[in-house]
């Protein structure tokens, strides 16, 4: 077909505008990450505040996203490609604005921990991990920006070794029971853990909301990344 | 840098004037619109002073100031028989006596032809013998008093006023100069009189008095060699007769041919063909018609339009010049004009119409039957009374079809011989004589009435139907 | 540590496999019918005008009491093809119609069969309402009476009712059934024309665009009304509104002007998919072109 002509240009300018405030969430959530995890393993109480401070921008970039994302779907009726990828960012902007809160989390636990001792080891699992979500939230980014659905389905086996290392994490906590000070230094950290983990589940479903834009069927992944179609039927 | 004065200006909008020159523009503009409208208002003036002088013309010649002897003064016939002048006049009297005073003063020969042309009884001859009268009713060649009836009240006080009161219009005086100076006219009688003009008649005999020459008595007064008591009856009633053929023919052929070819033909070369000859036809001379008549239907069809195939004896006329071969002659002069127009008002009505019909399962033929039509009507019956007008008005067809100039009785039938209105025009305007002019005139006050009263209904009628469909 | 190399290793197996891509779901279906055939079928239906190829190869099957919606930009064949259905196309002297229109099974181009009766059982409702005109009572009666309905006037006053409660007038003009159908307004004059269309019991409706001259309650009035109707009838209706066809169909037919070799615009049936799925996942990108805006 010769020459497309997009005669709903503004529409799509508008849609555009839209997406990048939204990403803009996910790239502001994985700094926040990488700070947060800085500052709850170094015991960085400034550090910790920047993060809190960051995820006030957060919060405000969901409201505006909400906003537009109403008015855009009341002025124009979106369909087909254009409505998926409508309901893929209302989605993805509550999922960011969640990744943010978890950033939270970790940072108030990094100034509750303030002044306790640590654990080196535990530290160390937990930098791991923020060097393994990390990733994944870029590679969901750039499955998301240049459409891949092939890479976005390496999310789900990016995602097991941070589950693993969040399911070790209760046997260190364990560990040092018989120091009530430390204990309670664990077992702040396994809440980062687990934070952690939550923001991998998270990147994964970004990768499942890019496939759905992509193929137009909804599907979970498994493990290894196939689509499991979802079975409406089975529903109400 | 080049120094060069810009012959265009650089943007566009540069080429409209500035205001200044806008305004110089305007000014220009609208003194020549105003002059156009100026010129076509004069247009509107001629057209509007030429129908005026028309219309002076007719009714100037159609009433005035005459210089009337009568031989017999009906006062004087009146009070002979008994009645009082002042209360009674000669329209009053009985038929009885209407009849007595024909027989007191005709010659027998005259009042035998008068009695064969048209009885006066039923039941007893006046002029001729019984006897006679069964021996010239049973010849090979009858005539028409033996089959006609009585002569009517109307028709009796034609002939008193014709032998008895022997009126004469020696001079005559249009409307307008008898308004305004009418002593003008009794001096120009006078001297007249002194000039030696009216050997036979007195000055004092010549009594001035206002007539008006186009009135009732004119309608119903049938033709008359004399002028001053001719009517136009006969014509009328043959008028009449023609406009009921006419449409009896030309309105289902037209109508029915107009539906064929807009709702039901094809497109294709036969009926573009078609189409283009109907459209022609439309513009063809009327004495071309007339021509076309006179081969058709009064020499070959004339058995026909004589009548003869219908009697077994003596055909009701003895040639084709008939109100049916005039009718059909007529009728086919105004068909081309009534397919045009009812094919207009046809395909005035929306196609939606016929589509929402034909969507329900309908006919091509129940859809125009019952909507297509209603809603064309009021166009067709405009088309065709305006096309009806336009032929009660046409003379050159009916000469040659063979109106009859001089015809005193009224047609019967379709098979009678008539004369019509413009025919009679044609033939009172052909003699010289003053009084001729005038009832001319006379005559054509009422084709005139008559059109208007025809375009009227068409007008009324596509008001009435048009506010309705609304 | 086994366990992360052999999961590295099983992952990297899985990117070598083939997967299902985004390309080859976007491949060439085929429009095959998997469904038991409908209250209208065409098979391989050509409209020809003259010469001008209006609509080419369209084989499509309309459900029993479904709505289906065709659509697609201005010459692109969809109005023609409702036509066809019905045979109102035989109006237009230059229309030709080739393949074949099944109804009930039935060819209604087969020879010797007469439009007449295949536009009793197919009714049809335009775009610009077109009541007769005549009364609310005649406008419905007379459509009755034409295809030989015998009842007398008490039955034919029931019929009237009951066209009209069909098409959700009744209540509105039960008082006035004297008074010209003109006197109503738009919206009711399209709902007589409905009211008047279902009088002949027909068990398919088609509608050509039949609110694009109503305003907007109006026309959900109308879309309120088809989607009752739907439960009696097959409704067919062609919209340039792609939300209307989005609003009331079960399945929607989109098509497209292609351009030949020739340089003739013929329209051509693209996808005819239930309405959920081509409004949201369309199979052809000409589709997802179409109603993203993005058509050349």
């Amino acid at each position: 077909m010769t020459g497309i002509r997009d005669t709903n240009i503004h529409f799509h300018q508008e849609l555009e505008e839209l997406e990048r405030k939204v990403l803009s969430m996910v790239d502001r959530a994985e700094q926040m990450v990488e700070m947060a995890v800085q500052a709850v393993t170094s015991d960085d109480v400034d550090l910790a505040q920047r993060v809190v401070e960051l995820d006030d921008g957060i919060d405000a970039t969901y409201s505006e996203v909400h906003q537009d994302w109403t008015s855009l779907m009341a002025r124009h009726q979106p369909l087909g490609s254009d409505l998926r990828r409508m309901a893929v960012l209302i989605q993805l902007n509550v999922t960011f604005e969640r990744m943010g809160d978890q950033c939270v989390n970790i940072a108030k636990i990094a100034q509750f921990n303030e002044g306790l001792p640590r654990v080196e080891r535990i530290c160390e699992q937990i930098r791991e991990m923020g060097d393994l979500v990390r990733p994944m939230i870029r590679t969901a980014i750039e499955a998301y920006v240049r459409g891949d659905v092939d890479e976005a389905r390496l999310l789900p086996a990016m995602d097991q070794p941070v589950d693993r290392l969040n399911a070790n994490m209760y046997k260190e906590t364990v560990a040092v029971r018989d120091n009530p000070q430390l204990l309670e230094w664990a077992t702040k950290m396994l809440m980062v853990s687990r934070a952690l983990e939550r923001v991998g589940d998270q990147a994964v479903d970004f990768g499942e909301q890019t496939a759905y834009l992509i193929t137009g069927e909804r599907a979970e992944f498994d493990e290894y990344g196939m689509a499991r179609p979802i079975d409406d039927s089975q529903l109400d | 840098m080049s120094i060069e004065a810009p012959e265009r200006p650089g943007r566009v909008e540069d080429l409209y004037p500035s205001e200044q020159e806008y305004i110089g523009h305007l000014g220009r503009r609208l003194r020549k619109a105003a002059v156009f409208r100026l010129f076509c208002l004069a247009m509107l003036s001629i057209a509007v002073l030429a129908l005026a002088t028309l219309l002076y013309t007719i009714i100037n010649d159609s009433f005035g100031l005459v210089a009337i002897v009568n031989e017999n003064d009906p006062e004087g016939i009146v009070a002979g028989l008994g009645h009082d002048p002042e209360e009674v006049g000669l329209e009053n009297l009985e038929y009885d006596e209407l009849v007595g005073l024909l027989e007191g003063t005709v010659s027998s020969g005259v009042g035998r032809r008068l009695e064969r042309d048209q009885r006066f009884y039923e039941d007893r001859l006046v002029f001729e013998s019984d006897a006679t009268w069964a021996e010239i009713c049973t010849s090979d060649a009858p005539p028409s008093g033996c089959t006609l009836g009585p002569r009517g009240q109307s028709d009796i006080l034609a002939l008193v006023f014709e032998r008895v009161v022997v009126p004469d219009v020696i001079a005559t005086y249009e409307l307008i100069p008898s308004l305004f100076s009418p002593e003008v006219f009794e001096e120009e009688v006078a001297a007249a009189f002194e000039a030696g003009r009216f050997p036979d008649h007195t000055p004092d005999q010549a009594a001035i008095e206002w007539r008006s020459w186009f009135n009732p008595t004119f309608l119903t007064t049938p033709q008359n060699s004399t002028p001053e008591i001719a009517g136009i009856r006969t014509a009328i009633i043959g008028s009449a007769w023609l406009v009921v053929i006419t449409l009896l023919f030309a309105v289902p052929v037209g109508v029915g041919a107009a539906i064929y070819l807009v709702e039901y033909a094809k497109p294709s070369r036969l009926n573009d063909f078609i189409q283009t000859n109907i459209n022609n036809l439309a513009g063809v001379p009327s004495i071309i018609y007339g021509m076309l008549g006179l081969a058709i239907f009064v020499r070959v069809l004339e058995p026909f339009t004589s009548g003869a195939i219908f009697t077994d004896g003596v055909p009701p006329s003895d040639n084709g010049r008939t109100v049916i071969a005039a009718g059909l002659t007529l009728g086919l002069l105004t068909l081309p004009v009534v397919i045009i127009s009812a094919q207009e008002a046809l395909k005035s009505v929306p196609n939606s119409l016929r589509h929402a019909g034909l969507a329900l399962g309908a006919t091509r033929w129940q859809t125009v039957r019952s909507q297509i039509l209603p809603v064309a009507l009021p166009g067709i019956l405009t088309g065709t009374i305006l096309a009806v007008a336009r032929a009660v008005g046409e003379t050159a067809p009916l000469i040659l079809v063979g109106a009859a100039s001089f015809i005193t009785t009224d047609p019967t039938g379709p098979f009678s011989k008539f004369t019509a209105l413009p025919i009679q025009i044609f033939q009172w305007t052909s003699f010289p004589q003053q009084e001729f002019r005038h009832i001319a005139a006379a005559a054509s006050l009422a084709l005139l009435l008559l059109l208007l009263t025809l375009n009227a209904a068409a007008v009324i009628l596509r008001n009435r139907y048009s506010r309705r469909a609304e | 540590m086994t366990n992360e190399t052999s999961t590295e290793s099983r992952l990297n197996e899985m990117i070598e496999e083939p997967m299902t891509s985004a390309q080859e779901n976007q491949a060439e279906p085929e429009i095959t019918v998997v469904r038991p055939p409908g209250v209208i079928e065409t098979k391989n239906m050509y409209v020809f005008y003259g010469d001008f190829m209006a609509v080419a190869d369209v084989s499509l099957n309309f459900g029993k009491n479904e709505i289906s919606a065709l659509i697609g930009p201005s010459g692109c064949g969809k109005s023609t093809v409702l036509r066809s259905l019905n045979r109102m196309n035989d109006l237009v002297a230059s229309a030709r119609t080739e393949g074949e229109v099944h109804y009930h099974g039935e060819n209604i181009y087969a020879e010797g069969v007469d439009p007449v009766e295949v536009r009793r059982t197919i009714g049809m409702v335009f775009q610009k309402p077109n009541p007769f005109p005549k009364s609310i009572f005649d406008n419905i009666a007379w459509g009755a009476k034409i295809n030989g309905f015998r009842g007398n006037k008490s039955e034919t006053e029931g019929l009237v009712q009951e066209a009209l409660e069909g098409a959700a007038l009744w209540d509105e003009v039960k008082d006035k059934l004297a008074e010209s159908g003109y006197s109503l307004s738009g919206g009711q004059q399209q709902r007589l024309c409905i009211a008047r269309a279902i009088a002949t019991k027909p068990d398919v409706i088609l509608m050509d665009e039949p609110c694009s001259a109503l305003d907007p309650i109006a026309t959900l009035r109308i879309e309120e009304l088809m989607l009752e109707l739907k439960e009696n009838y097959s409704i067919i209706i062609v919209t340039h509104n792609m939300q209307q066809a989005a609003r009331v169909s079960d399945r929607t037919a989109f098509f497209n002007v292609k351009l030949n070799d020739t340089g003739m615009r013929t329209g051509r049936l693209v996808e005819y998919s239930p309405t959920d799925q081509l409004f949201t996942s369309p199979t052809e990108k000409d589709t997802e072109d179409y109603i993203t805006g993005r058509f050349g």
